[in-house]
């Protein structure tokens, strides 16, 4: 009788053990956001690009931009939700103008489209380059427009944001790197 | 009437989903040359370092391509790899891949590369390595567990099966019983001269 009894307490140990971690597994993976994945280059040197301008097709290097932090965002005219993140950094680059360098990049566009697009939503006081063949998206690990980096004046990405980004986290991550 | 109707939606289905697929694998992007193509990225040497092999052509180039595309997974798609996903996204991380292995880029350079940029998670097959190990050995330790399991209840049932002496007739039992116990061999005895 004793015996048997044992027997079951350890059944039950064998059972209730791989539940117990796939419940701890499931409930650490539920208070988890699903979308996020967080990009390798954080601290890293942010990676090179030479990319034409839209204006006038001068070749705008990364490197160009060290100095001050950077905003580099990219977007896209078939982008669902740039139309509401273009008016924030139209408004950030004019409350950072000549303290960080914002800069767009047009990812998978047709300059065309671009320009239609920038006309159409206000314009850019900020320069736009275009990323052909998405060299310089994959360089940065871009999943989906919008992303945005910020890059502080030595070249080291310090932020990623995936989706459109909004002024007061901007603002926050920009003045931590003033 | 109403197999009409259903007739008619299957065939609306088939002229709509080939329309949709083909706008979703439409090219947005602004055409670049063959030199477009095959441009490496700015940071892929910074990255990587020199190319580790000599340059690939026709099909070798081919084949190592394929084999490298089916091991990224495509960044906006998730289940599928750069290989088999239509995405925008996916062709042009097959275009990078295609002008690293034709620049002399190995397999493995080329893996490492994507995985700098979007991390481990670009990876189809994780490495076996730190945390991942768990996925590894998980199956095979629930194997053993399971394989121990069965061990242990078919020895038990042999246990049992020899106490309750499954399998024997009442006389046989007794038999066994009394060549085991000579002590119910005599109160057996006891009882037939008694009674």
């Amino acid at each position: 009788m004793t015996r048997r009894r044992k027997l079951h307490w350890g059944v039950l140990l064998a059972g209730l053990l791989p539940i117990g971690v796939l419940v701890a597994v499931l409930g650490r993976g539920f208070s988890l956001d699903p979308g996020y994945i967080a990009s390798p280059l954080i601290d890293q040197p942010a990676p090179d690009f030479e990319l034409p301008r839209l204006s006038d097709g001068a070749m705008i290097s990364r490197e160009s931009l060290e100095g001050r932090p950077a905003v580099v965002n990219f977007w896209a005219t078939w982008c669902a939700s740039c139309p509401q993140e273009h008016p924030l950094l139209v408004r950030g680059a004019a409350e950072y103008a000549g303290r960080a360098a914002f800069v767009g990049v047009a990812y998978n566009d047709k300059n065309e489209a671009i320009n239609g697009w920038l006309k159409r939503h206000g314009g850019a006081t900020f320069p736009t380059l275009v990323d052909v063949n998405g060299k310089a998206a994959i360089a940065y690990g871009v999943y989906g427009v919008p992303e945005t980096y910020v890059i502080d004046s030595a070249g080291t990405v310090r932020f990623k944001h995936t989706g459109p980004i909004y002024l007061p986290l901007l603002r926050k991550q920009l003045d931590s790197l003033l | 009437m109403r197999s009409f109707i259903i007739l008619i939606w299957i065939l609306a289905l088939g002229a709509v989903t080939p329309a949709a697929a083909q706008g979703w694998t439409e090219d947005r992007g602004e055409l670049g040359t063959e030199a477009d193509e095959l441009a490496l990225g700015q940071d892929v040497q910074r990255n990587v370092g020199p190319p580790a092999g000599a340059p690939r052509t026709g099909a070798e180039l081919m084949a190592s391509l394929t084999r490298v595309a089916l091991g990224i997974r495509c960044p906006s798609c998730l289940s599928h790899s750069i290989n088999d996903s239509p995405s925008e996204n996916a062709r042009n991380m097959k275009r990078q891949t295609r002008a690293m292995l034709a620049a002399g880029y190995d397999e493995q350079q080329v893996r490492d590369y994507f995985q700098s940029a979007y991390g481990e998670f670009v990876l189809m097959m994780p490495k076996a390595e730190g945390f991942n190990l768990i996925v590894f050995a998980t199956p095979v330790a629930l194997v053993l567990l399971g394989l121990g399991a069965v061990g242990w209840t078919l020895k038990r049932k042999r246990s049992d099966e020899a106490v309750a002496g499954v399998g024997w007739s009442e006389d046989e039992a007794d038999k066994k019983a009394d060549d085991l116990d000579p002590w119910l061999q005599k109160v057996r005895e006891e009882l037939k001269r008694d009674g």
